[in-house]
């Protein structure tokens, strides 16, 4: 058991609150971002794909390296592809790219095609956060992590954390007791504790 | 780093309620698919689980249970449960019942029919789910973090899946045939498993493992991918390739992806060791795959019984499945690879086996 520290490089907030909502145009500038319009992949993959992108940008990085750990929650899923599927299969076989949409894992090659990244990726559920959080930080140990939670509805939102690893800094380490304290800005630095997730 | 051992296991699948009655049914050779109907006029093979509740609900209560209870889970309530699923209750809602809430409600009820008290933690990387939770568990215990954590994979009859995998031209309209002449596409299939894993020391030792997830193709396997699975998870078991006595397959019969798993494992082992896949007496069980293959073939290994695929095999491939049990093997690599760029693979080892080793060792040296 080791007390593996991260540093926080990067975070989008996007609809985590009534400040942070989605800008209209958010499809319009991942285009931009990606240089491309992406192509099938279903509203949630370009949710993720819009905010992990972001969070790499505000972390200064134009890569995710190769061991680090992904990982996605989404409590709905894929739900507009999903009830789209579910509709067309009321009198026929659904359409083929309705389908694919419809896998919520489907975001995973999504990111990683966009990232060129391959590597350790997840979707793994969990209603507490931090419980989530915490169980990233277990199987990073010592490589970084890039955390997305993505939802099309109630609210929209591709909030995202960059974490990479660090030598603990010299400051005092709280237990964290809600994920709102985890995701602070003022939080810089997680470190994982056998009774949950240290702040600074 | 801590050892882990499978302390426990259950399937329930369409060879039976629990793992003896699957052992008893691949000893006569396995089961015939039954037809699953869809919406359109077609039908397609489906291996289900023989279980006479028509509600759907309740049939996946008292099979969750029914699998827990095989593996013995009533003493380890509080320990992290990893529950892994591609379809999740969609077989409910497709029967009209509406979902109140989110995909995790699924997780968290199940965590009451059991009586759960540790943290549950919902895996859904389609295929790979199951898989890439019994790593993730692994982790938890090896790491100091837990002693014990527990597997569920459970992926329950819809025709959400089934439509979908045929409007995607993968299904085959008779019987798959994995690395066959003529293969001509796969069968889906439900289960239940469970993999209670523990440091606690027990026969099977999951040495390590790698999940990887590639961008190139959303739907299939690349052979360099799978190359760089195994060796990824060779390093992470402290093994070389020659220490592979066993390979479990992905092979579902699918035309392309049977080639390119094998394109990939002849790439990494050579010479392959024996071959074995489980897909054409289950079907592919989709987020149950990876636990539900693990525990049919540990059980299948211990029993000596072995599947017998009964038609000819691909020449172009190069490779077939192994006629009967390997004499000894005590690493064993099973892969699950697919849906969403995944590719996994863990690594197990049969203690037993390697006990047997240091004997002849030791015969050896006294002579």
């Amino acid at each position: 058991m080791n007390n593996f520290t991260w540093q926080i490089t990067g975070r989008t907030l996007a609809g985590v609150s009534s400040d942070t909502a989605l800008p209209d145009n958010w499809r319009d500038q991942l285009v931009g971002r990606l240089g491309y319009r992406p192509r099938r992949i279903g509203i949630l993959a370009e949710l993720a794909l819009s905010g992990a992108l972001n969070c790499l940008d505000s972390a200064h990085e134009t890569r995710l390296p190769k061991g680090d750990v992904l990982r996605v929650c989404s409590l709905r899923g894929s739900i507009s592809a999903i009830s789209q599927v579910l509709e067309q299969n009321r009198d026929d076989l659904p359409m083929p790219f309705s389908f694919l949409q419809s896998q919520t894992g489907q975001i995973l090659p999504a990111l990683a095609a966009a990232l060129n990244w391959q590597g350790d990726a997840g979707v793994v559920v969990a209603r507490n956060a931090m419980n989530l959080a915490r169980l990233a930080g277990q199987q990073a140990g010592r490589n970084g992590m890039l955390l997305g939670w993505v939802e099309e509805v109630d609210p929209c939102q591709s909030f995202w954390l960059r974490l990479i690893p660090c030598t603990a800094p010299v400051a005092c380490f709280v237990l964290a007791v809600s994920f709102e304290e985890m995701v602070a800005p003022k939080t810089r630095f997680w470190r994982l504790a056998p009774q949950g997730m240290e702040l600074a | 780093m801590r050892p882990v051992y499978l302390h426990g296991r259950a399937l329930i699948s369409a060879l039976g309620a629990n793992l003896p009655q699957a052992l008893s049914c691949v000893s006569v050779g396995g089961r015939a698919a039954q037809r699953m109907e869809l919406p359109g006029g077609t039908d397609w093979p489906y291996f289900r689980i023989d279980h006479p509740e028509p509600n759907w609900r309740m049939r996946a209560q008292q099979i969750i249970c029914a699998a827990a209870k095989e593996a013995g889970l009533e003493a380890i309530r509080n320990v992290p449960l990893f529950v892994a699923s591609s379809s999740l209750d969609i077989g409910a809602i497709e029967t009209g019942v509406v979902r109140s809430g989110d995909s995790y409600d699924f997780a968290e009820e199940i965590a009451g029919w059991l009586g759960w008290t540790g943290q549950v933690y919902l895996v859904s990387s389609a295929c790979t789910s199951s898989l890439q939770a019994l790593l993730s568990a692994s982790k938890l215990i090896s790491s100091g973090w837990v002693s014990d954590a527990v597997v569920l994979g459970v992926e329950l009859v819809n025709r959400y899946s089934v439509s979908g995998f045929a409007a995607m031209q993968l299904l085959t309209s008779d019987k798959s045939k994995p690395l066959g002449l003529n293969r001509d596409g796969i069968t889906l299939g439900e289960a239940v498993a469970v993999l209670h894993l523990s440091s606690r020391p027990a026969r099977w030792q999951v040495c390590g493992g790698s999940h990887i997830v590639d961008g190139r193709d959303p739907t299939g396997i690349n052979s360099q991918t799978v190359m760089q699975m195994c060796e990824q998870a060779l390093i992470a078991s402290g093994l070389k390739a020659s220490d592979i006595g066993l390979i479990k397959l992905q092979a579902a019969g699918n035309q392309v992806n049977d080639a390119n798993e094998l394109t990939g494992l002849i790439a990494t082992f050579a010479p392959l060791p024996p071959l074995v896949t489980l897909k054409a007496l289950i079907g592919h069980t989709l987020g149950a795959s990876g636990a539900a293959e693990i525990a049919l073939l540990t059980a299948c290994l211990e029993s000596n019984i072995w599947p017998q695929p009964g038609y000819p095999f691909d020449p172009d491939l190069r490779a077939g499945l192994a006629p009967a049990r390997p004499e000894s093997v005590r690493y064993l690599l099973a892969c699950i690879l697919g849906f969403g760029g995944g590719h996994s693979a863990v690594i197990v080892e049969d203690t037993n086996a390697r006990l047997n080793e240091k004997a002849e060792l030791r015969a050896q040296e006294n002579e």
